[in-house]
């Protein structure tokens, strides 16, 4: 191992792997059983369109499994970290809306409310989630703006050249 | 393997590696779709596309109405009260616990005249199910449905449920076998579903309608 490589880098490399391994398996476990994921985006009522449910549905848990792929194996990083982040941030604020629904209906204080938001982990109290969803955000926008994480990369940088962020590694 | 001398904070240098991360992200975004529907054609638990999975009408659940001492969310008679309401706005008879024991008290049970159906997914239906109950998965219908619903046309009543509460997969499975040809008249939703009829300590069955080992037990 490189001397040189910062503390900084080991952090975005740790970073990295746990959100690309949280990403792989919660996606695996949602395509595992995609009409459970299925039913559990219905519940937002995002789409009414069968089709549009359907592709939802088919297309986040891959393209999670996908982009967990990308992190453990260091290809493509600050992108697919900014995609994460794409992906995390309308997600959380949609597991938000649907509980604040629940506990004005239940009539039951916020982080008391527990439902199956679609997660891969059945069902889940609400505050956990919501800060478990803020600490995997963090860590993606940390990663895909800072362009840490380089160590043990395959290609860090997909598409490598003058206007590359980072320098040529791996 | 090199450490990141990129810039002293580490962030993007100009505005152009920063249309180039985008479109990285781009290229991710892409990459994984089509890793997405090839992965989901050749998985067999894939979905398809068009298929609309959720035929029933929208129901305006009237909002459960908790009881004076207690939240809606613990108060099992709010949760019945709705998924009556519910099943019954889409045409359905609605059944509790009290008539459905009486039914599996029925003798015609035994001999195909009063047939119950299992809605919930096979793994489920597996662990553990109503006995003499036939499964059911309404979003897998194929060939479950192609061996039960002889018997479902030959019955003079089809009972089918799910897990109970907010679950339609019972009105979906329901809906199947009124498209497949049974009279909606002789199909009743049990509300409690299969969740309540543990509760109430009746027998579980873990065998399968083709399997040779039965095995029967009462939950406590």
């Amino acid at each position: 191992m490189n001397r040189s490589v910062s503390k900084a880098e080991w952090l975005g490399l740790v970073l990295r792997w746990a959100l690309g391994a949280w990403m792989l398996s919660m996606g695996l476990v949602k395509a595992w059983d995609p009409v459970a994921f299925l039913k559990a985006v219905r519940q937002y009522e995002l789409v009414s369109a069968p089709w549009l449910l359907n592709t939802v549905a088919i297309a986040v848990p891959w393209l999670e499994v996908f982009c967990g792929l990308l992190m453990v194996t260091g290809v493509a990083v600050r992108g697919t970290a900014w995609l994460l982040t794409a992906m995390l941030v309308p997600f959380t604020w949609l597991v938000w809306r649907h509980a604040w629904i629940l506990q004005a209906s239940l009539q039951i204080p916020f982080c008391a409310v527990k439902f199956d938001c679609g997660c891969g982990l059945g069902e889940v109290y609400i505050c956990p989630k919501l800060a478990e969803n803020l600490v995997l955000t963090a860590a993606a926008v940390w990663v895909g703006w800072t362009g840490r994480g380089r160590p043990l990369a395959l290609r860090y940088d997909l598409v490598r050249g003058r206007f590359a962020a980072g320098p040529e590694t791996g | 393997m090199a450490s990141n001398p990129a810039d002293a904070a580490g962030t993007p240098r100009d505005g152009r590696s920063r249309v180039s991360v985008l479109g990285e992200a781009v290229l991710v975004l892409a990459a994984g779709l089509v890793f997405g529907w090839l992965a989901n054609a050749v998985s067999p638990r894939g979905l398809q596309w068009t298929r609309n999975y959720f035929p029933l009408a929208k129901v305006e659940a009237e909002a459960p109405r908790p009881a004076e001492d207690r939240p809606a969310s613990q108060d099992p008679g709010a949760l019945e009260a709705e998924a009556v309401s519910r099943v019954q706005a889409r045409g359905f008879t609605a059944w509790t616990f009290a008539r459905v024991a009486d039914a599996f008290e029925d003798p015609r049970r035994l001999t195909g005249q009063v047939i119950w159906v299992d809605a919930r997914p096979e793994a489920q239906y597996r662990r553990g199910h109503i006995p003499g109950a036939r499964p059911l998965d309404p979003y897998r219908p194929e060939q479950q449905l192609l061996e039960l619903l002889a018997a479902c046309l030959r019955a003079d009543q089809v009972i089918v449920y799910c897990s109970g509460g907010r679950c339609e997969d019972a009105e979906l499975a329901a809906t199947l076998l009124q498209e497949a040809g049974v009279p909606r008249e002789r199909l009743v939703i049990y509300v409690g579903g299969f969740h309540e009829w543990v509760e109430k300590g009746q027998p579980v069955e873990t065998s399968t309608p083709d399997s040779a080992s039965a095995g029967t037990s009462s939950f406590p």
